[in-house]
């Protein structure tokens, strides 16, 4: 599904996000990708997205190399993933309920297709009674519901989450794990970038480690998924 | 079908984006107003000092008196050399002596008509030349009224007359008011254009957030662009009607109160309600510059 083949990411003043990085996922697994902060996981996920580009390497993403996508396939690249992030990335001016159908909408399905899905969607995570509330009256764990609400509504094949659970407490952040180990099982693949071991260590999946842009190891976290 | 379903989708979106954002639907109204109402104000003066210039040169004619022993064919052997070596030269009409009489008869008082003779009023036969304001510029202008000065020594030619004066203003008056007016468009479009680009960059802006989510769960540029130009139309249309009501009202208060001024000889007409038009073709179409070069920046897939 995705194969990262000696990766290298600068930035404009010298700074490596990722050196020479190389890994593989295959379709329907779960990976972590894990580190401290600066390791390279956000990056990891932009690259993904085609939000940035790689310096040098090549990357895959189901047998298609990201260098040499055109720019007008990247919005049907991205709908097939869908993402994740630390703070949401909500629309603060539209609803529960528009947040969520705009992944619905980018697709051209009609109005009727959007209400049923997103009512399935809303009601899958609870969020049935907030479907007319703005992200701003919302609490920081039903935001992130939302948030995956949002992108899972269009079954994509891929999901990154990028530090899902680093504006939840642990409660919330176990909650939102399981909705992706959840979604896994279903078959989806997932890619989670975390530091946060401790929450990694409740579910056994495969783990990459990470350090200044550069793969230190791989192991199964422990635990007892 | 799903062309359908998008472009109802689009229309939708504009719509909601208005009532989702009422601050800046505000903002974006009234600046693309007062850009129109600045524009409409200065189409409103363009057109009353064109009408002020065409008046004034409206009565550009001169008048070359003929010795009353001249012959018709030597008359218009003249206006033909008149019409063919000025081009500015509109129009030569020959008047007969008596014409001249019923002409300087109007032009006495009745009382004293009422107790003269005709005959004791002076006259004699004229040819009236009637200029091409279009055709003349100041520089032109002052050639001509060389060129007419020496009709006076010509044979037949008895006088000629006409206010070199009032030529001469009239074309420096008109050619002042060409280069101010072009000078005010300038400054006045220029600042309209940049009012709405600043003002709509502000905006979207303080929209890039939604920008980004949009683009993330893979929208394509135009996706989004569309929706922004159907509310920026929307707008455009809003503030066209409501700036052409202002300069319309406006107007009108200025006329009233111009009206009682007697000295004033320009006519005071509204604006034509067909003008509404124009203000709302300006608005759509501020709008939609608006729209188009305050979303492009934004529109990046890679950073």
């Amino acid at each position: 599904m995705i194969v990262f083949s000696n990766v290298t990411k600068r930035y404009p003043g010298g700074i490596t996000a990722l050196d020479s990085l190389s890994f593989d996922m295959e379709e329907g697994e779960f990976l972590f990708v894990t580190g401290p902060s600066g390791a390279g996981k956000s990056t990891i996920i932009r690259l993904l997205l085609a939000m940035e580009m790689p310096t040098d390497g090549q990357i895959l993403l189901a047998r298609r190399n990201l260098r040499s996508l055109r720019e007008s396939s990247i919005p049907f690249l991205r709908r097939n993933i869908g993402t994740i992030f630390q703070d949401f990335r909500l629309i603060d001016s539209r609803t529960v309920f528009e947040n969520v159908a705009v992944t619905l909408e980018v697709l051209g399905l009609t109005s009727r297709e959007v209400r049923t899905r997103v009512g399935q969607a809303l009601e899958m995570f609870g969020l049935t009674r907030l479907a007319r509330h703005y992200p701003p009256m919302l609490s920081g764990g039903e935001q992130q519901r939302v948030a995956i609400a949002r992108a899972i509504v269009n079954d994509p094949p891929l999901m990154l989450a990028d530090e899902p659970t680093g504006s939840l407490d642990p409660m919330l952040a176990v909650e939102v794990m399981d909705r992706l180990t959840e979604m896994h099982r279903r078959g989806v693949t997932v890619l989670v970038a975390t530091h946060d071991v401790a929450l990694m260590d409740r579910y056994r999946q495969r783990c990459i480690m990470l350090e200044r842009g550069c793969r230190i190891g791989e192991k199964i976290s422990g635990g007892d998924a | 079908m799903r062309v359908v379903t998008q472009t109802a989708y689009f229309v939708r979106q504009g719509v909601a984006n208005l009532s989702r954002h009422p601050l800046y639907a505000t903002v974006g109204v009234l600046t693309l107003t007062v850009s129109l109402i600045l524009v409409g104000f200065l189409g409103l003066f363009l057109l009353k000092a064109n009408t002020l210039v065409d008046r004034l040169a409206g009565g550009l004619k001169l008048t070359v008196y003929m010795a009353p022993d001249v012959t018709r064919p030597a008359a218009d052997e003249l206006a033909k050399v008149l019409s063919s070596q000025w081009p500015e030269v509109k129009e030569v009409s020959y008047h007969t002596e008596l014409e001249d009489r019923e002409r300087n008869l109007k032009l006495l008082p009745a009382e004293l008509v009422a107790d003269l003779e005709p005959e004791l009023v002076p006259a004699q036969p004229y040819l009236e030349v009637i200029l091409d304001v279009d055709r003349l510029d100041d520089v032109r202008a002052e050639a001509l009224v060389k060129w007419f000065s020496s009709l006076n020594q010509v044979q037949g030619v008895d006088e000629v007359l006409f206010g070199s004066q009032k030529i001469a203003a009239a074309f420096s008056l008109l050619s002042g008011a060409r280069t101010l007016g072009v000078f005010i468009s300038l400054v006045i479009v220029l600042a309209a254009i940049f009012f709405v680009l600043t003002t709509t960059r502000l905006i979207v802006e303080g929209r890039r957030r939604e920008i980004e989510v949009l683009l993330l769960v893979g929208a394509t540029p135009a996706f989004i662009r569309l929706p922004h130009y159907i509310e920026g139309t929307l707008q455009g249309i809003a503030a066209g009607l409501l700036s052409y009501a202002v300069v319309w009202l406006l107007q009108r208060h200025l006329l009233t109160t111009l009206r009682g001024e007697a000295f004033l000889q320009v006519p005071l007409d509204l604006l034509p309600h067909g003008m509404a038009l124009w203000f709302l073709a300006g608005g759509v179409a501020l709008g939609l510059v608006g729209s188009a070069l305050g979303l492009a920046r934004h529109l990046r897939f890679f950073r």
